[in-house]
């Protein structure tokens, strides 16, 4: 039966955080960016209200709340501050990386203590790099691995105790070939450094760079192309929550200031083009949360939610970076000062549509999926027709 | 909790409605198109069907075991129903939408506005075995969105109201067993000054004039209303002269509301088209480029394909969300705008690559990419344009300025 509403847990849960982004991260967001980091005192509440461990099995030492409220958690605390709510995410990525592609006895070890922090290292510093062509690569010595390569935008990874690193292991189209390795990120040949980015600030970015660092290879998937696409589909998902939190957050301000601003003897809302100029807003930032939703969906069902995800995530690149534009050009020249948080939203939400791959990484696998040959394969077993929803 | 799952009755009705779009109305639809209506056989055929469907009374199909008459539109709680279901008929023809024989648009207000021996008596009139039609008569040449200004009158004389105007692009307003026309005691009262009357085929000094020849959606038919000295029955007052003693303000009101569940259903029809038209062009693609063409020429229309697969199902999820707060009880007159605006700017932006991607093909009669292209239009027209709803979804973003439609600052 659709519905477009959580159920009452995770409402009462969204309801929190929603408070606790409200009173914690807003006041501190502005100081947060420019120290490059998440208040001591904030971590502690958001640690003691479990919610670092959202979206993770009960096996991974999870509370019962599975990846749709992980997500929609990530957006209510995105809407105070993109920033934190990235420097909050203590297990993140990584964790959910060794739960798709860890086995049952690395998943149980590895995640046991909770009380560690994680980082993934995906993103290549090698601006050539794509998934498909890794320059990270994994040699084998006797039964252990020997990383080397450089990353990027690796968010948390100065403060992390362990790295989750994708590497090339063996040759191979694509996917094929790429693995993940866990590394102890105070190993001898492990260098990290905090990267001074546009926007993220308080989320840490570093950089990551690998020289013969051992890693131990997470084995636990059956198909391991599969295990990481999905681990990409959540990134994806995560990620464009974040977004349209964060736009959402810069709308708010948006609309309010538009009512109280006065020019020509009126607020501006009264003027049309001005009004009209919002309500696109509008209209972008729910299509793109709607998608969200439903690639949420999806990977709480556990199927193949590629499509969805991908969806889900140029959508919110494009609508949260027009919205938060936007919401700067509502406010004219005072939206172009820190002393007003619009900016702020901006340049988060630019940094964020680039972290996890940019639109056109995700329009490359989309096309390839929707178009390519294997989808003319199932296109002649189903007859043209392309069913709705 | 989130679920996108569709119940048994959604899949069973949007199957059942694909099988007849795809085996009965496809085969005529592009003749349809040229011969501006469907043959009247065609008309009968649908009938089973059309006792099943009302528009924006919230049915898209029959309740099972509902006392609800869904032509008197009362299938209240349905929106989500009709919403799946209406994507079928604009993936068919979207003319659909109209042709469907029944009270079409003039349903919801009878249902909502009439007195019971109105109601009784006009919807038995369109029951039984032959087709028979219904029409709503607000619309004038001057007056579309801002629907106070009419200015066709009505004078009282004896138990009779005398109505003198001109009504315009009235829908299936020649076939009309009966329309409902909006008229006003005077125009400088704006709402409050308005009178609806149920008006008979035949009615002396009631007159069709001219059909009109349209760019697309025209198997529907779209008359020219003239009123010279129609002499209408008290009786024939919709909801009797008392629902306008305290101002037509309320029947009004009723006609905003009727939006919140009629604005989904447009936009999802044209979700329904753009879905059409995108089927018709990844096959064009996958049959002239993707083995024959050079690939970097084939990488940029993938890209483009997957932009508007992602669009048609961000502009279907809109559509949903507002019909879901509807069969909820949720205030969604904002969502509801939001659907109705997204859903024909993906429709025109789909119908409109489908043709440029075919080329020569394109713009051939006999593709069905043209037709689709030529349809969509009105859907951002229609239900009010694509700028009215900009101004509905921003006054209702603004909660302390209240605005008029005008832009004015009321408070």
């Amino acid at each position: 039966m659709i519905s477009f509403a959580c159920s009452e847990d995770e409402q009462s849960l969204l309801d929190t955080l929603g408070r606790f982004a409200q009173n914690q991260l807003m006041p501190d967001a502005r100081a947060a960016d420019r120290r490059q980091s998440v208040d001591p005192a904030v971590r502690g509440a958001y640690r003691e209200m479990g919610a670092h461990l959202l979206g993770l099995p009960e096996a991974a030492g999870g509370i019962g709340f599975g990846l749709t409220a992980k997500i929609l958690a990530e957006e209510v605390l995105a809407r105070s501050d993109a920033a934190q709510t990235v420097g909050l995410d203590d297990l993140g990525l990584a964790a959910q990386a060794v739960v798709a592609l860890g086995s049952e006895a690395q998943i149980a070890q590895l995640l046991g203590d909770a009380e560690r922090v994680w980082a993934l290292a995906s993103s290549e510093a090698d601006p050539a790099a794509h998934l498909g062509y890794m320059s990270t690569v994994a040699r084998r010595q006797g039964d252990d691995y020997v990383l080397s390569g450089v990353k990027t935008c690796v968010f948390n990874a100065d403060r992390a105790d362990r790295l989750v690193v994708l590497a090339r292991a063996e040759d191979g189209e694509g996917l094929a070939g790429i693995a993940a390795f866990v590394v102890d990120a105070r190993a001898t040949g492990v260098q990290v450094a905090l990267e001074d980015r546009m926007g993220l600030r308080a989320g840490r970015p570093c950089r990551v760079q690998i020289e013969g660092a051992p890693g131990v290879r997470l084995t636990g998937a059956a198909d391991p192309a599969a295990a990481l696409t999905r681990l990409f589909d959540i990134g994806r998902v995560v990620n464009a929550a974040r977004m349209v939190g964060a736009a959402r957050g810069a709308m708010g301000f948006a609309v309010d200031y538009a009512q109280d601003r006065k020019a020509f003897g009126k607020p501006i809302c009264a003027h049309q083009g001005l009004a009209f100029f919002i309500a696109d807003m509008e209209v972008a930032l729910e299509s793109a949360r709607n998608l969200v939703l439903k690639a949420a969906w999806q990977l709480e069902r556990g199927e193949a939610a590629t499509v969805a995800a991908c969806n889900a995530a140029i959508c919110a690149t494009e609508a949260a970076v027009k919205v938060t534009v936007d919401a700067v050009q509502v406010f004219g020249g005072a939206g172009f000062m820190k002393d007003m948080p619009v900016e702020r939203y901006m340049r988060d939400v630019r940094t964020l549509g680039n972290a996890l791959g940019t639109p056109e990484d995700h329009v490359a696998v989309l096309g390839e999926v929707l178009y390519g040959p294997e989808s003319l394969k199932s296109a002649a077993k189903d007859g043209k027709k392309v069913a709705q929803a | 909790m989130i679920d996108f799952t569709l119940t048994p009755q959604m899949k069973m009705a949007r199957d059942m409605l694909h099988a007849v779009m795809d085996k009965k109305v496809r085969p005529l639809c592009l003749q349809a198109d040229q011969d501006a209506g469907y043959p009247d056989s065609f008309y009968k055929e649908l009938m089973p069907l059309a006792q099943g469907f009302s528009l924006g009374g919230g049915g898209g199909a029959k309740k099972e075991g509902a006392a609800a008459d869904p032509m008197a539109g009362g299938m209240k709680g349905m929106s989500l129903l009709a919403v799946v279901a209406g994507e079928e008929l604009g993936w068919g023809d979207p003319s659909m939408a109209l042709v469907m024989p029944g009270p079409g648009t003039g349903g919801p207000a009878l249902a909502a506005r009439g007195t019971p021996e109105q109601k009784e008596k006009y919807f038995a009139q369109l029951k039984g075995p032959q087709p028979h039609w219904a029409a709503y008569g607000l619309t004038e040449p001057g007056t579309g969105s801002d629907a106070a200004a009419i200015r066709t009158r009505c004078r009282k004389d004896g138990d009779h109201y005398v109505i003198n105007g001109t009504k315009c692009y009235i829908s299936n307003g020649a076939r009309a067993e009966w329309t409902l026309v909006f008229a006003t005691i005077d125009p400088a009262l704006g709402h409050a000054g308005h009178r609806v009357f149920i008006v008979e085929k035949g009615t002396p000094g009631f007159k069709v004039g001219k059909l009109e020849d349209k760019l697309g959606f025209r198997a529907t038919e779209t008359a020219e209303l003239v009123f010279e000295e129609c002499r209408v029955p008290v009786d024939n007052l919709l909801g009797g002269e008392a629902a306008y003693d305290q101002g037509a303000k309320a029947g009004f009101k009723t006609a905003m509301e009727f939006f919140d569940t009629s604005r989904p259903l447009v936009g999802i029809m044209a979700v329904g088209i753009a879905r059409a038209a995108y089927e018709e062009v990844v096959q064009f693609a996958r049959d002239n480029y993707l083995l024959s063409r050079p690939i970097p020429r084939y990488q940029a229309i993938k890209d483009r394909l997957a932009e508007l697969q992602r669009k048609i199902d961000a502009a279907r999820l809109l559509c949903w969300k507002a019909a879901w707060m509807a069969d909820n009880g949720i205030r969604n007159t904002k969502e509801a705008s939001m659907a109705k605006l997204y859903g024909p700017q993906v429709g025109m932006e789909v119908t409109s690559y489908a043709v440029q991607l075919m080329g020569a093909h394109g713009t051939l009669k006999g593709s069905l990419s043209e037709k689709l292209f030529r349809d969509v239009k009105v859907f951002d027209i229609f239900e009010g344009t694509h700028q009215i709803q900009q101004m509905v979804v921003a006054r209702n973003l603004f909660e302390r300025v209240q605005l008029s439609t005008s832009g004015e600052v009321l408070n």
